[in-house]
């Protein structure tokens, strides 16, 4: 009964204020999109200049090649100068130089002597435009050497399969990480204002001074915005599948089901911050700061977590994401399979138990401490 | 759930409280909140808990309704403890914080259902309760409007009718006066008194002296320490034949005052109209008073008597009188003018063709009920908010063209407190000192000056945040005076201000009235009508009455009323101008 | 004028006591610039190097085992399970506790003993593309590099990565460090979080508790009000990012090349320019709780936008130039060029005119609207 009057008035104050709506609503579909349209690391096309020294044959054969594949748009420069100036103001990627002893080296010895220059400050970009150049070089020379001797060669051909999602699309494996980050946004937002709000406008006096425990005032700031948080999963399962193609292989049950159990955590977090610092002002900066970055970051969707420090995976292990984002890219693309979702459920079960928990340890029962 | 004894709700005996965040090298007892305290509350009575400005009402409430905890000693109530009992308790004990603790962004009749359902009570009893209430308080009319649309004295009477709900045994109210218009205060009252009719309990905690005689029994409380606990009768009874008043002509008041002020058996002396008012020390006589005038004898009224409880305790929190120069009467220069002044919102037509003219050097009321529009028309005279039609006019500049150079004359005090609250009291002083183009040795000096004159010394370093309300008004006039304003604008100054701080401050305003600054006021306390020039009454955006105050309060006498005071006077044109 | 300088002194002390009054208030302005560049650094890696490789012989033969010596000393990958049925495989790959799996069909060495082309699949895992797409890489260059072995192909150029075709010099970033990468990105991240609250929380937060409104009846002008916000920002950001600037020299060894000038005058421009939105946020706000939302759905695009998690070359045509709209991705622009390239201000200076462009235009719709309001 009283939980219930609570609840409503949550309820009625989200409706007056529509940014919770907007919070809940539009924004998850909105970063989504985002989320689908810029984190792709698919092959895209890189500025390539071309310094050649080499005029002969041989390295125009090359340069066809080259300028055949999709992967690299050329463009030819006087000299390497040019070049190196041209990748200091980021203008190009990468420049190929051909030396003027190119051909005489594939002729004599079966071999390329190239110089690729890469703009090292964009490592990532840097890495792929030397693995594509060399791959080009390789099956270029294999044509080469297969055309001049007369001999078969044998090779191991590696045929990549790509298991859940088998047109390599990274859409598809970024869009359920992304969900898992939109969701903890969302969840921690919506939470870490309501608390530091009753306090800064007095009314947190009013409802301590009633019969009001401290379980009720927490289950009343949890459950409407627990169902907000689920209608803004709906929201984004909806667009993934839908608008992005993203198959859903797991049911949907269970795909709601762990997503409740990581709201608990989100949500308790939110709270945490908007209980322990009783102003909106303070509870907005320490919830971006912890919230947003961290959760991108530490999440494991976007970097691979395995490759980094142990200390840094232990500190990974406190956000809640980080068992949920690679949960949902299974529930997605895998379908329930328990063997991969057994552990992370657990945990965030834990992590549910354990950021509750701390809400309510934090949670005053008077004005004093 | 039978309390121990039926006649004594509340038990409080040695009860000493503490904030953990206070510094405690101060020197003793300052640093408590509340020390030895030892009341009682009966069934049925109301008990008016009277103080000024961090006497320990607040904290004293708080630790009835189980908030905090008690350092020392015990409280009990209904014979339950509320700390161990806070949920069984909090059902019965209708407690109203300080200042609208309700829900701006919900509806009167949801938060009235919310603090219903707070308190688990049954829902078909409450809808007719619910019905009843609305309707006493004349809110019936607005069940569906947002509470932060209300007008302060709805916000209070919404929050009392809710803490009605459900008939608790006992209410627990803290300062629901403040900020209230008379009309509403005496609906407040009204509300109270049938509380009490039906067998309810009351503890009624205030800054106003005045309504001590509303109360059953009155317990006074002062830097944490209980001084008086009584009928309020009782206390105005050591002064019967000490109190007079005499009426020396205009120019010579002033002088008089000082005069009066010095003589060893006056224990206090003030300014009441055309009168001053003599209050003598116990053992002195009238006839010892070397004064040429005729003494009137005066009922004694409970701002004295609390004064002469304290003896001189308390003038170290009140100000001694500023230097009054010679009482100058206005100029006839017109520093401020209105012509049509008018602001709608939306269909509502808040402030309705105003024309005001206000001369140098004079104090300028603006009364009304809360929402007659006088903060609305108070705004647009300081610039803030723009007109829908007509023009108003400061020293000649007009404020739709240059508002910016009006406003290096002008000194502001808001309605609510709008200081920086997480900076402290010095750093807000010098804040603003510097904003007005002070230099750092004159603000030095300034800020020294004012909060010796305002009591602010020993908060300085605290922060604004942590100050009790009248102290808080206290900054924001200090704030507001720094830079010597031509102009004072002063939106309900002394809304929550204890009767010294508040005497205080029209002693300093009256001071700088006389050395030509022009002041305009608004204010719900009638009595306070006495120290105004000039004043207008507003209803529904428009003025019904103007003149001087005592004009006024003649014009307003009737049959019934022949000598009516101010708060009749307001009431009585209030209704003759609500009738078309 | 000395009257305007006279407040806006004022002004700037009163938000910098705001904004240092309490230990806490300092601790939070200072452990998100502690936190993030003490673990960002250790993130921000698209390297594979702990990868788990499950893998399936079904061919027994020499080239096979040859193969499967080499992957299991390949020093990226750090574990090798070996199973014994396609079933096996799968459930392993599934339950991600393998990155990539490696079938090594029948016939594989018989294959290869005749001359012909002898197929070996590699499963990687869709559920995380990348990092598989990257261990594959490893497998298929060995096996590249096998082949050419068998076939007696010279393996030339030891520094090469694989078959040597190409001699890569990657310029400003020789050995492709992330931490150099990531470290002058911190530089817009932290700046942008801390400008944005100063700006468009605390001017919501001053309309809230009335001393916005207080502001107004002083003769401070609206311009004077928004240059009080502005400069403790910048003074605020510049703190931090001295933080930055530090760990990233002494700790992390990132080079710093350009001009500290310039790095300074970027970083200035960029707080002005992200207080301007902070404004245009806050003069479209009732409430510091819209304020926030709004901030947050201002905040994400950026990060998203600037190039930081992905390169911006890889998003769809029609987002690229929103990505011209973001100052984040200028203020990565400015500080990378300026540590890693060598950069000073000319260099920097056409960055430095679009994020001077997009402050101004948010900061004059700002003022318009303030003023307006407040007549």
């Amino acid at each position: 009964m009283r939980l219930l009057a609570l609840i409503l008035k949550e309820f009625r104050q989200v409706r007056r204020d529509s940014s919770s709506i907007l919070l809940a609503f539009v924004l998850p579909i909105l970063m989504l999109a985002l989320f689908g349209l810029c984190v792709n690391y698919d092959t895209s096309v890189t500025k390539l200049a071309l310094v050649t020294e080499d005029e002969a044959p041989t390295a125009h054969r090359f340069l066809e090649q080259l300028q055949g594949s999709p992967y690299f748009r050329v463009n030819r420069v006087a000299d390497e100068s040019t070049a190196i100036e041209q990748l200091r103001r980021g203008t190009i990627h990468a420049a190929l130089i051909i030396p003027s002893d190119f051909s005489r080296t594939v002729e004599a010895r079966g071999e390329t002597r190239l110089l690729l220059v890469t703009d090292g400050s964009t490592p990532n970009t840097a890495q792929f435009t030397s693995l594509y150049l060399q791959s080009i070089c390789a099956t270029w020379l294999q044509k080469q050497i297969s055309t001049s001797t007369a001999a078969g060669t044998a090779a191991i051909e590696v045929v990549p399969l790509y298991r859940f999602n088998s047109a390599a699309i990274s859409r598809r494996y970024i869009l359920p990480g992304s969900i898992a980050v939109v969701i903890s946004f969302v969840g921690t937002f919506l939470t870490a204002m309501v608390v530091a709000r009753e306090w800064e406008r007095g009314t947190m006096e009013l409802l301590l001074a009633s019969p009001m425990t401290r379980f009720e005032f927490i289950l009343s700031k949890l459950i409407p915005y627990f169902l907000l948080g689920l209608g803004a999963m709906g929201v984004c399962t909806l667009a993934a599948t839908l608008i992005f193609g993203v198959p859903l292989r797991a049911p949907v049950w269970l795909l709601f089901g762990i997503t409740a159990i990581f709201l608990l955590s989100v949500l308790a977090l939110g709270l945490l911050i908007s209980t322990l610092l009783r102003n909106q002002y303070s509870a907005s900066l320490v919830s971006l700061n912890v919230s947003v970055l961290p959760t991108i970051m530490l999440s494991g969707f976007i970097f691979e977590l395995s490759s980094t420090p142990g200390w840094v995976q232990a500190i990974s292990y406190l956000i809640p994401a980080r068992y949920f984002a690679p949960s949902l890219s299974t529930l997605f693309l895998a379908g329930a399979e328990w063997a991969a979702l057994l552990l992370n459920v657990l945990l965030l079960i834990i992590s549910a138990i354990f950021w509750l928990g701390l809400v309510y340890l934090s949670t005053p029962k008077r004005l004093d401490p | 759930m039978n309390p121990q004894s039926p006649q004594q709700l509340v038990r409080v005996s040695q009860l000493s409280y503490r904030y953990a965040d206070e510094p405690t090298n101060t020197a003793d007892g300052a640093a408590w909140a509340l020390q030895e305290l030892t009341l009682d509350l009966r069934a049925g009575e109301i008990m008016g808990l009277i103080g000024p400005d961090g006497a320990g009402k607040t904290t004293l409430l708080r630790l009835l309704a189980g908030l905090l905890k008690p350092v020392e000693g015990s409280l009990e109530l209904l014979g339950l403890d509320p700390i161990r009992d806070h949920s069984r308790l909090s059902r019965q004990v209708g407690y109203m914080p300080q200042r609208f603790s309700l829900y701006e962004d919900l509806t009167v009749q949801e938060n009235m259902r919310l603090c219903a359902r707070l308190r688990a009570l049954p829902r078909h009893e409450t809808l007719g309760q619910e019905a009843r209430l609305l309707e006493a308080a004349g809110l019936a009319s607005f069940r569906t409007r947002l509470a932060g649309k209300l007008s302060g004295g709805m916000k209070q009477k919404l929050a009392l009718i809710s803490t009605l709900l459900g008939q608790p045994p006992l209410l627990l109210l803290d300062e629901p006066g403040v900020g209230v218009d008379p009309l509403s205060r005496r609906e407040l009252w009204t509300l109270v008194h049938r509380a009490r009719s039906e067998g309810r309990s009351i503890l009624w905690s205030t800054a106003y002296l005045d309504e001590a005689a509303r109360c059953d029994r009155v317990c006074i409380l002062h830097r944490g320490r209980l001084h008086y606990l009584g009928a309020p009768d009782a206390l105005l009874a050591p002064l019967r034949g000490r109190v007079f008043t005499l009426e020396p002509p205009a120019a010579a008041r002033v002088a008089l005052l000082r005069q009066v002020q010095g003589i060893p058996g006056v224990q206090d002396a003030m300014l009441e109209g055309p009168r001053l008012r003599i209050l003598l020390r116990r053992n002195a006589t009238a006839s010892e008073l070397p004064l040429p005038y005729k003494l009137h004898p005066a009922e004694p009224n409970f701002e004295e008597a609390f004064i002469d409880l304290m003896g001189d305790q308390h003038r170290a929190t009140a100000p001694s009188v500023a230097s009054l120069e010679a009482a100058a009467e206005p100029t006839a220069e017109i520093v401020i003018r209105t012509e049509g002044l008018t602001r709608n919102f939306g269909s509502f037509v808040a402030t309705d063709h105003l024309d005001l003219a206000v001369h140098r050097g004079e104090i300028f009321g603006l009364l009304g009920a809360n929402g007659a529009g006088k903060t609305t028309a108070f705004r647009m005279m300081c610039g803030l908010l723009r007109p829908s039609s007509g023009k108003a006019e400061i020293l000649g500049i007009d404020l739709a063209r240059d508002a910016r150079r009006a406003r290096a004359h002008l000194g502001y005090m808001a309605q609510q407190f709008s200081l920086y609250r997480n900076l402290s009291v010095l750093q807000n002083l010098r804040f603003f000192a510097s904003v007005y183009g002070l230099k750092p040795s004159e603000a030095g000096h300034r800020i020294r000056e004012l909060a010796e004159r305002y009591g602010l010394g020993p908060w300085l370093h605290r922060n604004a945040a942590a100050l009790p309300l009248g102290l808080r008004q206290r900054l924001s006039m200090a704030c507001a005076v720094l830079h010597d304003p031509a102009l004072l604008f002063l939106d309900e100054p002394t809304s929550g201000v204890d009767p010294f701080a508040r005497r205080a401050f029209w002693q300093e305003i009256n001071a700088m009235a006389a050395k030509g600054v022009t002041i305009i006021v608004t204010t719900h306390f009638m009595d306070e009508a006495q120290y105004l020039h000039r004043l207008v009454i507003m209803n529904h955006g428009k003025v019904i009455a103007q003149g001087h105050p005592e004009d006024l309060k003649a014009a307003a006498a009737t049959q019934s009323h022949p000598q009516p005071t101010m708060e009749e006077a307001f009431i009585h044109y209030v209704e003759q101008g609500g009738k078309p | 004028m000395k009257a305007c300088i006279h407040r806006l002194i004022a002004l700037i002390i009163k938000e910098l006591h705001l904004q240092f009054r309490t230990p806490r208030s300092v601790m939070m302005l200072v452990m998100p610039v502690l936190l993030q560049t003490l673990i960002f650094p250790f993130v921000v890696t698209l390297d594979v190097t702990h990868c788990d490789v499950v893998l399936l012989d079904e061919d027994g033969g020499p080239h096979a085992a040859e193969l499967r010596q080499r992957i299991a000393a390949t020093p990226y990958i750090s574990h090798v399970e070996h199973v014994t049925s396609q079933k096996e495989l799968h459930r392993i790959l599934d339950a991600r506790q393998a990155m990539i799996a490696v079938h090594i069909p029948p016939h594989f060495s018989e294959s290869i003993g005749s001359g012909r082309n002898a197929p070996l699949q590699v499963i990687c895992d869709g559920r995380r593309s990348n990092s598989s797409q990257i261990a594959a890489g490893y497998i298929s260059r060995i096996a590249q590099r096998l082949s050419a072995e068998i076939n007696g192909l010279p393996v030339h150029h030891p520094e090469a990565t694989d078959r040597g075709e190409a001699l890569v010099r990657h310029l400003f970033n020789q050995e492709l460090s992330y931490t150099w990468f990531i470290m002058p990105c911190l530089f817009g991240l932290i700046g942008m979080i801390t400008s944005l609250n100063i700006s468009a929380m605390a001017l919501a937060r001053e309309r809230e508790e009335g001393t916005y409104e207080q502001l107004c009846v002083t003769p401070l002008s609206p311009i004077e009000i928004l240059l009080g916000k502005t400069i403790p920002a910048t003074v605020i950001v510049l703190g931090q990012s001295s933080i930055i600037w530090g760990m990233a020299i002494w700790a992390y060894g990132v080079p710093f090349l350009g001009s500290p000038g310039a790095l300074v005058a970027g970083i200035i421009v960029y707080s002005l320019t992200l207080t301007g939105i902070g404004f245009f946020i806050s003069a479209f706000c009732a409430t510091q709780q819209q304020a926030y939302v709004c901030m947050f759905c201002f905040i994400i695009p950026c990060i998203l936008l600037s190039g930081f998690v992905a390169p911006v070359e890889n998003m769809p045509e029609f987002l690229q130039p929103a990505s011209r709209l973001d100052p984040l991705y200028y203020m990565v622009l400015i500080a990378r060029g300026i540590f890693l390239k060598g950069d000073g201000l000319a260099e920097i200076l056409p960055h430095l005119a679009s994020l001077g462009a997009i402050g101004l235009g948010t900061l004059g719709t700002a003022y318009i609207v303030l003023r307006r309001r407040t007549g």
